[in-house]
């Protein structure tokens, strides 16, 4: 008994102690190390800001030379933290700035190395760094294993841009699993209105998500220039994609779209009838109002809640029809202009292009 | 102050404030600086600047509201507002300028361009 | 044998299943520390340059209906209204529910917010009691707020479901502080997995000691009094070892009340709260755990253990008291309610693990530890037990405990570091220590007496009944 007993004090007390001395010097250690760091960026900030901002032609000169190791680290994460705030000139230096220093090269090395961690953190600051020469690496980063990875490694091939950045970023959209697929459509909207061109030659490749996904883009794009690809997509077969597309085309606000939008306001499916009643009302069709008004009776709430908003954002006409509906003999239309015409009075007036 | 324009720069991130105020300043401008809705207000009553450049999303005050207490008050209100911030929505700009803003830049910005606008919101008021 | 010695044989049987009772306990403990510790570190490395900005932006973010039960709050609703406001989210809609509060709470509300009448659709999807009018704002289009008579939290926040416009809904607790970024990160399990993902709690931090000014916490500190620190040490132990732990083998049963986001679908689906346990929030994701499981549909709970939310901690032990006592005999009527859980693979690891875990520890572990505590100190000072064996004890409940707690504050340093002051540090790490010499046992003895109370509040209910009585709404029966 005594010397079990002996044994669980002393090693419990020892992993105590051992606990106590690595929070205490840890946190000592950290402190030492980060005070220096934060002194260190306080004297090369405002060097490289010069050099970012043109005062300077180039880096070396900026910061007096060669770097110290122990400095690598604070302008790493001064260029990186720049970089990633700003657009234009000063953003080209920034970058130029990382690859002359050797920061990118490390990073393509990282990235290829264990340690999935320090792979996603390379991938990360590449991105950042906008590091053309990355893309080839960065697309096969697409496909590690380990999902964080991928994932910056898409967000990297967003903030690299360019033609061979969208390529495997549509054909990962190809890719089965639901939330990359939201992420990829969010980066790739992000690039945009390069995407366009090679998401219409890829559409036809593309599984049913990826298609859905495609078509949110070009809506929050506002490709214009897909338009005229967009109209037929209204007689597709699947309800969905018609659907998605009648969402679209309300986003990117086009009035050419209006005639088939009302089309679609018969639609058999109801979120293709909601989506066009909502893409409508984006476009302020006056046309569409008497269509609009008669969807008040459609047996779907969507639809009608999208037709009477629709209504309101179409100006006065618009609210002068919510009122003729109010004494229409179908209650769920009477219901709803009486709905929208509430919130309407509760909010300040609108100045909107229909009112007097 | 003399010729020397001054520019209140509202920002409550460190690292673009650090950035914004030393592009100003290499452009020649006295550059103010505050961290957060309510010392941008008291600095604006305080130095009344020439131009303000602010945040939209700052704590104890967000940058509507600073608007609006500028537009509200005698002495600040013909004070041009630059409203530099990550919000990129539609919505987001319109209620901008509708609150009162005279330019919006969405971050991350070019910094040619915030530059060409500062420098247009400075010049007299054509005739 | 004698009947002493008999007696003596008894009670050393006892001695000895209390030790190994401390053992288990422990060591439970230990592996809840280890895996949440990997999980910690795994989650601190994960965000780097973090995506929040992006998160905040996208369209593809849900949208979230914040919900604020109020009952009595006049002194601190308009300020954590204004703090709701402000908090960095694409699109949010507030709602405060005004549970029939006998003071300014609603016209407070009406006056710094512009409130008028509105005729917003209400359909009663989950059954709840009558709402009186529902308010919203000319300022703020996203502010609404509801006038109900009273009928309890759980009531109040089946109606603010209810009205919610949208798939996810948020219940914070009025007099809670939430960071601006908590929802941006509280989501975020949300958008990584949007099927699944039906609730994702964060973590809750005392605020007793720290600076708050216009609804924001801008300084954090440790209070200068004891209980609030061992309080917070405790709070470090229960999320930082624990959640975590139960969150990575999808056992999650606990979900603060104060800070929890639900999809608004499933919570219909199981019914909305019930008002017949005294912790609404725990008795609901049991539920969806069970439901989902039954269902047999993958899900998730999640901890997230970075979005904090702030709130008050009892100074005083007769409040500490009251509060632990609601939270037990809550734990135990949730426990009963769903008592088929306990064993049943069919209901996988929350079954398998949690359930009993929460027997054989939370519930009957109180007494055991209460009564081994006296039953050992009382045998060695009668001389039946031997001194090794007592300081065997000692080891095992005390010393074994305290390094728990250290490793609790070991975790906080390696991730979060929301203490940064040394003389903070050297508080938590005294405490961690003190914490084992009388805090938690006293916690046992609290809840061995909500134990009774639970037991007695179910007898007096079933009383009333028989004489047919209605049964109270919850407010009147909890103190």
């Amino acid at each position: 008994m005594q010397s079990v007993l002996i044994a669980t004090v002393i090693s419990i007390a020892a992993l105590f102690l051992g606990l106590t001395l690595l929070i205490v010097f840890g946190k000592g250690w950290r402190e030492v190390r980060d005070g220096s760091r934060r002194a260190r960026r306080r004297a090369l900030e405002p060097l490289v800001l010069r050099y970012a901002h043109g005062i300077d032609a180039s880096i070396f000169s900026a910061l007096g030379g060669v770097i110290a190791r122990r400095d690598r680290v604070v302008v790493e994460e001064i260029l990186l933290d720049h970089a990633s705030r700003v657009r234009g000139v000063e953003h080209e230096r920034l970058c130029r700035a990382l690859d002359e220093l050797g920061f990118v090269d490390r990073f393509l090395v990282r990235l290829k190395g264990p340690g999935w961690w320090r792979r996603a953190e390379a991938a990360e600051k590449l991105g950042l760094a906008g590091a053309k020469r990355a893309t080839a690496p960065l697309a096969q980063a697409l496909a590690d294993e380990v999902p964080e990875v991928r994932l910056r490694a898409a967000k990297a091939l967003g903030l690299v841009g360019g033609r061979a950045a969208v390529l495997p970023l549509v054909n990962a959209l190809a890719e089965p699993n639901r939330w990359s697929t939201i992420r990829i459509a969010d980066i790739l909207t992000g690039m945009g209105s390069g995407v366009v061109t090679e998401l219409m030659d890829a559409y036809p490749k593309l599984n049913d998500h990826a298609k859905l996904a495609a078509l949110d883009i070009f809506g929050r794009i506002h490709a214009l220039a897909a338009v005229p690809w967009l109209l037929p997509r209204l007689d597709d077969p699947a309800g969905n994609v018609r659907a998605r597309a009648a969402h679209a085309l309300g986003a990117i606000g086009v009035v050419d779209a209006a005639p088939a939008l009302r089309k679609a306001l018969d639609d058999p499916e109801w979120p293709v009838r909601a989506m066009a009643a909502k893409a409508l009302g984006r476009i302020r069709d006056t046309g569409a109002i008497p269509a609009l008004s008669a969807a008040l009776r459609d047996r779907e709430w969507w639809v009608r809640a999208n037709a009477a908003e629709a209504l309101r954002l179409a100006g006065r006409r618009g609210w002068m029809a919510l009122e003729g509906m109010l004494d229409d003999d179908d209650p769920y239309a009477r219901h709803q202009a009486r709905q929208m015409l509430d919130l309407v009075r509760l909010r300040p007036p609108e100045k909107s292009a229909g009112a007097a | 102050m003399g010729l020397t324009k001054t520019i209140l720069v509202a920002e409550d991130d460190p690292v673009t404030r650090r950035f914004v105020v030393s592009l100003l300043e290499e452009s020649g401008y006295q550059v103010l600086v505050a961290e957060d809705g309510e010392t941008a207000l008291a600095t604006a009553i305080h130095a009344t600047p020439d131009l303000l450049v602010s945040d939209l999303v700052m704590p104890y005050r967000d940058g509507y509201e600073v608007l609006r207490a500028i537009r509200a008050d005698e002495r600040l209100k013909r004070i041009p507002v630059l409203i530099l911030s990550m919000r990129d929505r539609e919505e987001d700009i319109v209620r901008g300028f509708e609150q009162g803003a005279d330019e919006y830049v969405v971050k991350p910005f070019n910094a040619r361009e915030f530059l060409a606008r500062v420098r247009k919101l400075l010049e007299p008021r054509r005739a | 044998m004698s009947g002493s010695a008999i007696v003596t044989e008894v009670i050393v049987a006892f001695n000895v299943f209390v030790l190994f009772y401390f053992v288990a306990l422990n060591s439970t403990y230990l592996v809840l520390f280890v895996i949440s510790l990997v999980e910690v570190l795994k989650f601190v490395r994960r965000t780097f340059f973090s995506d929040y900005r992006q998160i905040m932006q996208s369209d593809m973010t849900w949208p979230i209906s914040v919900l604020i039960p109020a009952h009595d709050e006049e002194k601190s609703i308009v300020e954590t209204v204004r703090s709701m406001l402000m908090i960095n989210y694409g699109e949010l809609e507030i709602i405060v529910i005004n549970d029939g509060s006998k003071d300014k709470t609603l016209p407070r509300l009406i006056d710094a917010y512009e409130l008028r009448l509105m005729d917003r659709p209400y359909k009663r999807v989950i059954p709840a009691s009558e709402i009186r009018a529902i308010y919203g704002s000319l300022a703020h289009p996203n502010l609404i707020v509801v006038d109900k008579d009273k009928g309890g939290k759980a009531d109040a926040l089946n109606v603010g479901i209810n009205l919610a416009r949208y798939p996810l809904f948020c219940s914070i607790d009025a007099d809670s502080i939430i960071e601006d970024n908590a929802l941006l990160r509280v989501v975020k399990p949300f958008l990584e997995k949007p099927v699944e993902t039906v609730a994702a709690g964060g973590i809750v931090r005392i605020v007793n000691g720290c600076e708050v000014k216009d609804g924001r916490v801008t300084r954090i500190a440790l209070s200068d009094r004891a209980l609030p620190i061992l309080q917070v040490v405790e709070y470090l132990r229960a999320f930082l070892t624990g959640r975590v732990g139960w969150s990575n083998i999808q056992s999650l049963l606990i979900i603060s009340g104060a800070f929890g986001i639900y999809k608004k679908e499933e919570v219909i689906e199981v019914g909305g709260y019930t008002h017949d346990t005294d912790t609404e929030d725990l008795e609901l994701v049991v539920r969806l755990h069970e439901h989902m499981r039954r269902k047999r549909r993958p899900y998730r709970v999640v901890f997230v253990p970075d979005p904090v939310c702030w709130t008050e901690a009892p100074e005083t032990l007769a409040v500490l008291s009251r509060q632990r006592n609601r939270w037990h005999r809550g734990l135990l009527q949730t426990l009963w309610r769903h008592k088929r859980m306990l064993f049943n693979p069919r209901y996988g690891a929350v079954g398998l693990f949690a359930f009993p875990y929460f027997v054989a520890f939370e519930l009957l572990g109180p007494f055991i530890e209460t009564l081994g505590y006296l039953v050992v100190i009382a045998s060695y000072l009668l001389g039946i037990l031997d001194v090794h064996f007592f300081l065997m004890f000692l080891a095992v409940a005390i010393l074994y405990g305290m390094f728990l707690s250290i490793a609790a504050v070991l975790l906080e340093e390696l991730s979060f570091r929301r203490y940064p002051g040394w003389i903070d540090l050297t508080k938590l790490l005294a405490y961690s220590v003190i914490e084992n010499f009388g805090y938690r046992q006293i916690l046992s003895a609290m809840k061995v007496k909500a134990f009774w109370d639970a037991i007695r509040r179910r007898r007096a209910w079933g009383q009333m009944q028989r004489k047919g009585f209605q049964p109270a709404k919850e407010g009147t029966l909890s103190s």
